[in-house]
């Protein structure tokens, strides 16, 4: 059963029944006024609803509802507590008149005017009334308050003696529903009072009696289905025998034969059935206790364990009694004792465990780590545990960590390198290019033609040597530097990477057309780096054409953003289109077309790193085509 | 009239020492240039002490530090200066080789006064240092000697 949707229902029913009793209430005060037998009592037996009951009705179901939610505010809470008390005090001074023998308070002022009620009808609140109001208005004035017991008493004690009166009109019984030859309680009264006892009890469905019939455990299953019987058989068989007996239908000693038979039968069946639930109930714990892979204990606080699973036996190859008739701490590994004892004395005293984690010694003699999840119940001096077995686990979390110690430490080499990289091989390409220029300059008359073109040569390839270990640190440096990803406007990206490679088409004239793009979800100073690359690319490779032509365009394709780069250049074989991301792999001569084969694998990795994909076709003389599929910007929606 | 005030520079490869020397001659400054080959040097020039004991006194217009240097890197060397209450306002550029993100970062929080990259073109270097030399020698106004 769902404990929340039980709750919600109980404490719906709690404010309609708060809301029925007002109403029940306000028209017996009508009937009073309209002189309507009806509306005052019902019409039975001549007794109705006292017009100071009902203005006590009115006030406890007014209370009811101010706080029927759950937790109630607290200017709620007064005026229901003020409310429960003017309750209190109504029923208080009836009975106080009673037994000072004279008319006080309500009934006096109530309806003076009408003391004798028409018809006849007695009008003056019974005896049990007013104590069932005082208990009534007990209850409701300490709802959400600490003495939980009294007012679940209070509330059970207003409904036992509603019970009682409509059990008295059931028999048709007078002594039963009226106190000592007193007034009775008025049918309409006796109903409201069994309604509002009941909805106290359900507007709290956490509290006390409530909470032991909604909750999902085995008793409150048993106690649901057992109860409505252990209240039917009884009332049923009171109201058959006096009625049998007066018919003639048996005498009183068949009856009583027939009465007790039914009511053993009726006794046991309902106990038979609630054994069966109840072992339904336990057999289906039973089952997942058993089937559970993790390892299941109760163990009490004397250091041994009251039971296990089997998991424990598959696990460590102990029995159950091994287990069990020893203490535990016998299992531990020697170095874990103290921080076992030390985690299983902090349960004791109440404590949940979560993630301890020890060895236990299996029957082989090895070692398993075990990891403890557990909660204790110090009143029941028991704790239950779920042990897993991590031991793999910790043994693959060792070995990543092995592994990243590595990682960072080639980094680390890494980082040493490029370091050295762009210090130390930087200096001697300087002085290379730095004598070679002063040669010329202060030596070029001596040195002839020849040996000038030489140098020229020299200069030529120490240059480009300083670009290539320009390319291949921004290359590794691509690689390690952190992501920060954000939205990315792609039209402002591409126009400014666009602005910055134009200048190398040197006056050339070159059509480009760039459609508005969608945002993506990237790092924007390394995709500004990816458009640099195509564009740069596409610029060159159409350097001998007469109309030259760069195209950009982009669309959402599923869950990606596809942007496509389309030149009119030389284009390339797609024979060979596996190469054209490696580094260093080149398509063309460096004499037709300068490069050093960094630029597209610099594109790939950049995109890589943003979870995408580029590829290219191409058909030789025909042009050029990059698409670059990366990730839409979060809150961009599918097309 | 005052002498002009002279620069320093630190550099322990000869090559590079002799285009830098190169490049300051043909940019037309006449400050005189004193030269050591590693961070111990720089120290004891800028304290007249050891082998400098005997230089005319007064501080270089600049230090022109090399990031790589025996003994004593340029980082040592930068903590040395700008950690010495007498020395502090020397004003030191680093003069280096590299662009490495952790060396630029770790002089300016040192107090470095300026982090110039040497190009690897000969032209470029030679005007690097034409303009770094200009700018301290002539249109920077030294701090006053202490």
């Amino acid at each position: 059963m769902d404990e929340d949707r039980t709750a919600v229902r109980l404490r719906g029913f709690a404010g309609v029944a708060g809301a029925v009793v007002v109403a029940l209430a306000v028209l017996a005060l009508a009937g009073w006024w309209l002189h309507s037998a009806v509306l005052m009592g019902w019409g039975r037996s001549g007794v109705a609803m006292n017009p100071a009951t009902s203005l006590a009705l009115v006030l406890a179901g007014a209370a009811l509802l101010a706080v029927r939610r759950e937790p109630a505010g607290p200017r709620a809470r007064g005026a229901a507590e003020t409310l429960a008390v003017l309750v209190v005090l109504l029923g208080l001074i009836r009975i106080l008149g009673y037994s000072l023998g004279v008319d006080v308070g309500p009934d006096a002022w109530a309806a003076g005017a009408r003391a004798a009620g028409p018809g006849g009808m007695v009008n003056r609140m019974a005896p049990n009334t007013a104590i069932a109001l005082a208990a009534l208005g007990t209850s409701v004035a300490l709802l959400d308050g600490r003495w939980a017991r009294t007012q679940q008493a209070a509330a059970l004690f207003t409904m036992l003696v509603a019970i009682t009166a409509l059990a008295g009109y059931a028999y048709r019984g007078n002594a039963l529903y009226g106190v000592r030859g007193f007034i009775p309680m008025a049918l309409n009264t006796a109903v409201a009072l069994l309604l509002l006892g009941a909805a106290v009890l359900a507007a709290r469905p956490g509290r006390g009696v409530t909470r032991l019939l909604v909750s999902p455990e085995a008793g409150s299953a048993v106690a649901r289905r057992v109860l409505p019987w252990a209240i039917a058989v009884p009332m049923f068989v009171g109201w058959l025998m006096p009625r049998g007996l007066r018919s003639g239908w048996f005498d009183i000693s068949l009856g009583t034969a027939l009465i007790v038979t039914l009511t053993v039968v009726a006794l046991v069946s309902v106990i038979w059935w609630a054994a069966r639930v109840v072992d339904q109930m336990s057999s289906e714990r039973r089952r997942f206790f058993d089937l559970s892979r993790d390892l299941l204990v109760v163990a009490g606080f004397d250091g041994k364990f009251l039971d296990v699973n089997p998991a424990w036996e598959r696990a460590l190859g102990w029995t159950r009694e091994e287990l069990t008739s020893r203490p535990f701490s016998e299992f531990v590994h020697p170095d874990d004792l103290t921080a076992t004892s030390q985690e299983y004395a902090a349960a004791n005293q109440g404590r949940d465990v979560t993630r301890f984690v020890n060895r236990y010694r299996t029957r082989a003699g090895e070692y398993r780590w075990l990891e403890w999840s557990a909660s204790v119940a110090v009143a029941d001096r028991a704790q239950y545990a779920v042990a897993r077995d991590v031991t793999e686990l910790r043994e693959i979390e060792r070995e990543l960590h092995e592994r990243v110690a590595q990682l960072h430490e080639t980094n680390q080499e890494l980082e040493a390198f490029s370091y050295s990289v762009s210090h130390d091989l930087r200096a001697p390409l300087r002085h290379m290019t730095g004598f070679a220029d002063l040669l010329v300059a202060r030596c070029g008359e001596q040195l002839g033609d020849e040996g000038r073109r030489w140098l020229a040569i020299i200069q030529d390839a120490t240059r480009r040597m300083g670009a290539l270990i320009d390319d291949l640190l921004n290359f590794s440096r691509i690689g390690r530097s952190a992501l920060t990803m954000k939205e990315v406007d792609l039209t402002t990206v591409v126009s400014e990477a666009w602005s910055n490679v134009r200048p190398e088409a040197n006056g050339r004239e070159v059509r480009f057309d760039l459609e508005p793009l969608p945002a993506v979800s990237g790092d924007p100073a390394l995709l500004r780096v990816v458009f640099d690359n195509l564009l740069h690319n596409a610029l060159k490779y159409t350097g001998g054409r007469s109309a030259a032509h760069i195209e950009v365009r982009g669309c959402r394709q599923n869950d990606d953003v596809v942007i496509t780069v389309t030149d009119n250049g030389v284009g390339f074989d797609m024979r060979h289109a596996h190469k054209l991301f490696g580094v260093f792999q080149r398509l063309h001569g460096s004499d037709q077309f300068e490069g050093n084969g960094i630029g597209l694998a610099t594109v790939r990795r950049v995109v890589a790193r943003h979870g995408g994909r580029v590829w290219a076709e191409a058909e030789p003389d025909r042009g050029a085509t990059f698409h670059l599929a990366l990730k839409p910007a979060a809150g961009a929606t599918s097309a | 009239m005052k002498a002009l005030r002279r620069i320093l520079i630190a550099e322990d490869n000869a090559a590079d020492l002799e285009l830098t020397i190169e490049a300051l001659r043909q940019s037309r400054l006449v400050n005189p240039v004193d030269t050591v080959r590693d961070g111990v040097e720089v120290v004891d020039y800028l304290l007249r002490r050891g082998p400098w004991a005997d230089r005319p006194p007064g501080d270089p217009v600049v230090v022109l530090l090399d990031l790589k240097m025996p003994r004593m890197d340029g980082i040592e060397v930068l903590r040395a200066v700008k950690g010495d209450e007498r020395l502090r306002r020397i004003p030191v550029v680093m003069l280096t080789s590299s662009r490495q993100e952790t060396d630029l970062v770790r002089s300016y929080e040192l107090g470095v006064n300026a982090y110039v990259v040497k190009p690897v073109a000969f032209d470029e270097f030679l005007s690097a240092v034409r303009e770094l030399g200009t700018f301290w020698a002539l249109l920077n106004e030294s701090p006053p000697e202490s």
